[in-house]
């Protein structure tokens, strides 16, 4: 906590508080309101000292007595005074701005249309320095939680709703929820748009920044913004002046219609549905063909790169465009790479942070770009770069946060890489000094780093060819370290590691089972968490495949017999019950079927099985339950041939991929 | 005034271009014959053909015109432009004025020693910028303690540190050691011959104002440099270039006057 949190205002301070509440007279409140921000501005012990005796509520009175009539002058001072309080990372001082109500007010005299450029630049200025605090950082526009991902191109899209984590910031009073509680906002916000260069860019962060679920973001597509920043982005592309093609303000507000487009279509296949087939009217073109036209430009900015190629990203991960479309796999895929390895010091690290999180998110489930995006080895041997020596290219005074996320970052796009095929895998587990480095990366102190590492190593899992090779003593005893910890990011994330070190060809398995991780798993069925649990039971049906007695035996002793009915009764969860129900046939593997299928009673399992047929559950439940009576069945009459489907398709027995959906074995490399 | 500028500018920018083919062409540059055989010294060409080089490339009066307006203006020279512009027969209506004639205020009180008005003057202008650039903010009231202690206020200087420069001191030890530096002053009977005098120079404030200058360009979303302050760094890098491959060429070593050394 900074030593200054305890101040109070020096005496002359105090002598100037008076003279903004005692006196009345306007000129002489305008001087002193004058005096007070400039106090204030650059200043945190002024901000904090004044926030400890109530002058926010003096301020707010002061703001509302001069609304009516609005007093512009006066108004100007105190916009920018707040929007200096509101760039404070002081949570307590951030959350009595917006409880006093000062966004709403500011809303309310924004109604007015008669004001100076300056009055509305002033007041945008504060409204923005709300949505942009740190406290209410939208998720949209910061990294989502990570899970490694199959190929997404063999399943359907995601919904469309995304369950967005519910924090004390996301509540009632967020400058969000405020913003759209005033049925005008958009409207006025829509009006401003044509004031000046200045009231452009904030409107358009705000909108930004209130793109927080795919509700708000159909609000504000549904206002008609969309033609007028296209027109401010062809504006800004097309203007020529003096020696330069482009301004930097043109190129600002370039940046800044871009992040807009990327806000408002992340993750809403609707709305990116629409952006896509937006055409100009000024210059005919579709707004991709616009887009990309900044992907072509040599000169153009790291940012204008960025956010042109996360557009095409967004489209992507929403199955408006295809993996295999220029604009994606030539033109976005090509950019951002080339942006993570371009050596430019004096741009800002976490754009760098920014392109990798951009590729892990186009990447992750896309398997078919990844030869693509690895094949001049230019971006691996970066990824490298910023995992091992992130000073030689940032520079010796970087400091430590930035590190840790750059690496953080590079680590888990490893690890997307090296999640699908096996040749990638290879490439990247070969690396000098990688699995040292990822094993120094989870003994550090950091979360990020610990995390990241764990994933690599789930990436690297799922292959036969890593398990038997890479996955030795020391990343055993790193799983069974981690699956122990209080940490559940860092649990889930080592529970699907487990779930393919456990397979019966990989080295790590006896040392895992005789570190115990067989009860962790056990007791980890009955997790709150849904994932985890449902990472246990496929680790467990995984321990089963090909296993010896004693060990399906501890399993069944674990598990007990009755808890097996009670789950096949009871459970709901599809992707458990599959899970259950290969580990039961995995369980009664021929020779062992005679000794372990009495303690089930033969009997009552059928009838359990044949109930399950009549539910309805879908059909790949019912594949499970078939295959299994027909392999009890055939046990019992051992003479009669099992289903083809269960000796030829032993497809979901084991699996490397412990996610909601099965793969397929013919995707091992059994090399 | 267009004759003192034009040959540094067109040696400038002719050296860079010039330099950026001779670094290119080494791969085709055969050795002298007196060269050391470990260190081989290449000539890029000799004088006579460097000045023909820079002949040939042909920069329109215009060109220079408005390289030089970028700078005054750039550098808030206002007097200088509107003199400047109106001898060479330049329109200023792309020019914001208004906005160099704030610059201008600005950087006359600094260098004038007056850094709470140019404080007020920021926060007028700018109103988020010492906000957002918590190293500028520093070096202003930084300044303004100097003035504190040239005008030998020392209780007003010793206040003035513990309630407005102690935030910057907790934050980020490069600033805790400037102010410490800054504070070491008082020491000295003689502040200015002390070994950190040279923040009493004043060539100190003109280094605060050109960072504000800078600040206040990026603020306003304008080019931070001028063009030309551009072209000389080109020039240098590519001369560094072609010095660390040992190039023997007719090197610029007067930039202001533009004069070549003899090769």
């Amino acid at each position: 906590m900074p030593a200054y949190d305890d101040d109070l205002p020096t005496d002359g301070e105090e002598v100037l508080l008076r003279r903004l509440t005692d006196n009345t007279e306007r000129e002489e409140r305008l001087r002193a309101l004058i005096e007070f921000k400039n106090l204030i501005l650059g200043s945190k012990r002024c901000k904090a000292a004044f926030f400890r005796v109530g002058t926010l509520d003096m301020l707010y009175n002061l703001l509302k007595e001069y609304s009516l009539p609005i007093d512009s002058d006066i108004l100007i001072q105190i916009f920018d005074c707040i929007s200096s309080f509101a760039k404070s990372t002081n949570k307590n001082l951030i959350q009595r701005l917006v409880e006093l109500g000062f966004i709403e007010q500011i809303l309310l005299v924004l109604v007015d249309d008669q004001q100076s450029k300056l009055f509305y630049k002033s007041a945008l200025r504060c409204l923005r320095s709300f949505f942009l605090s740190k406290k209410f950082a939208n998720p949209y526009l910061s990294p989502i939680p990570f899970i490694l991902l199959c190929d997404q191109n063999k399943f359907e899209p995601k919904s469309s709703s995304i369950i967005v984590d519910k924090s004390p910031s996301s509540d009632k009073l967020s400058p969000v929820e405020i913003l759209f509680s005033n049925s005008q906002s958009l409207a006025i916000l829509h009006r401003l748009l044509s004031i000046s260069k200045s009231t452009q860019i904030s409107v358009l962060e705000i909108l930004c920044c209130a793109c927080v679920d795919n509700q708000r973001q159909q609000e504000i597509m549904g206002k008609d913004f969309i033609p007028m920043i296209m027109h401010l982005l062809i504006e800004n592309i097309f203007y020529h002046k003096r020696i330069h093609l482009v301004t930097l303000a043109n190129e600002y507000l370039i940046e800044v219609c871009l992040k807009f487009l990327c806000s408002i279509s992340y993750e809403n296949p609707s709305i990116a549905q629409q952006l896509y087939s937006t055409i100009s009217s000024e210059t005919n073109q579709s707004l991709c063909e616009i887009i990309a036209s900044l992907l072509k430009k040599i000169n153009r900015s790291m940012i204008i790169s960025y956010y042109a190629s996360k557009f095409f990203v967004n489209l992507c991960k929403t199955k408006v465009l295809s993996c295999d479309d220029p604009y994606v796999s030539h033109q976005s895929l090509a950019s951002l790479i080339h942006l993570c390895a371009k050596s430019n010091q004096n741009q800002c690290i976490y754009l760098y942070v920014e392109c990798l999180d951009t590729l892990i998110y186009l990447l992750n489930g896309n398997s078919s770009l990844h030869h693509t995006a690895i094949y001049t080895e230019q971006l691996l041997s970066q990824l490298f770069n910023y995992l091992f020596t992130p000073s030689k290219i940032f520079g010796e005074n970087l400091d430590e946060a930035a590190i840790v996320q750059v690496r953080s970052s590079a680590l888990t796009l490893l690890a997307v890489l090296s999640s699908h095929h096996e040749d990638i895998k290879k490439r990247i587990a070969e690396q000098e000094n990688l699995i040292t480095t990822a094993i120094e990366c989870y003994r550090s102190s950091n979360v990020s780093l610990q995390i990241a590492s764990l994933r690599l190593f789930h990436g690297l899992s799922r292959s036969v060819h890593q398990l038997r090779t890479t996955f030795n003593d020391t990343i055993c005893d790193i799983l069974l370290d981690a699956i122990k910890s209080s940490d559940l990011a860092l649990v889930k994330i080592v529970s699907s590691v487990v779930s393919n070190s456990v397979l019966e060809f990989s080295i790590c398995r006896t040392r895992l089972l005789s570190g115990g991780i067989l009860d962790i798993l056990l007791t980890f069925l009955t997790h709150s968490d849904q994932e985890l649990s449902i990472n246990s039971i496929w680790a467990l049906r995984n321990l089963s495949y090909l296993s010896t007695l004693k060990i399906k035996q501890d399993i069944l002793n674990g598990l007990t017999i009755e808890r097996i009915y009670s789950l096949l009764e009871q459970c709901t969860d599809k992707q458990f019950l599959i899970c259950l129900l290969s580990l039961l046939r995995n369980l009664f593997n021929e020779k062992d079927t005679e000794i372990l299928l009495p303690m089930f009673n033969s009997t009552k399992l059928l009838s359990t099985l044949e109930r399950l047929l009549k539910k309805n559950y879908p059909g790949e439940i019912h594949r499970e339950v078939n295959l299994l009576i027909d392999h009890l069945h055939s046990s019992n009459h051992p003479t009669q041939k099992r289903l083809s489907a269960d000796s030829a398709n032993s497809s979901c027995r084991s699996s490397l991929f412990p996610e909601y959906d099965c793969d397929e074995m013919d995707q091992l490399d059994c090399s | 005034m267009h004759a003192h500028f034009a040959q540094p500018i067109q040696a400038a920018a002719a050296a860079a271009v010039a330099a950026a083919m001779a670094v290119s062409n080494t791969s085709s540059t055969s050795s002298t014959s007196e060269a050391h055989v470990s260190t081989p010294v290449h000539h890029t060409a000799t004088k006579a053909e460097w000045m023909e080089a820079i002949e040939q490339q042909r920069l329109e009066r215009s060109t220079l015109n408005r390289l030089i307006i970028n700078y005054l203006v750039t550098e808030g020279f206002k007097e200088a432009a509107e003199k400047f512009a109106e001898e060479a027969g330049i329109s200023l209506n792309n020019v914001d004025l208004t906005s160099l004639d704030e610059r201008l205020r600005i950087r006359e009180a600094i260098e004038s020693g007056r850094i709470q008005d140019a404080i007020n003057l920021i926060n007028t202008k700018a109103p988020e910028l010492l906000d957002q650039n918590r190293q500028l903010a520093f070096h202003l009231k930084q300044q303004h303690l100097i003035e504190l202690i040239r005008s030998n206020l020392i209780d007003d200087a010793l206040t003035y540190a513990q309630i407005h420069l102690a935030e910057f001191a907790e934050e980020e030890i490069k600033m805790r050691q400037e102010l410490e530096k800054t504070m070491a002053l008082l020491v000295f009977d003689k502040p200015l011959e002390s070994p950190y005098g040279y923040l009493m120079q004043i060539s100190h404030r003109q280094q605060v104002a050109n960072e504000i200058n800078s600040a206040l360009l990026i603020y306003q979303n304008d080019e931070s440099e001028s063009d030309l302050s551009m072209l000389v760094r080109m020039a240098t890098y590519m001369q560094d270039k072609l010095d660390q491959k040992q190039l023997r060429y007719p090197k610029l070593i007067d930039i202001a006057g533009g004069k070549l050394e003899d090769s």
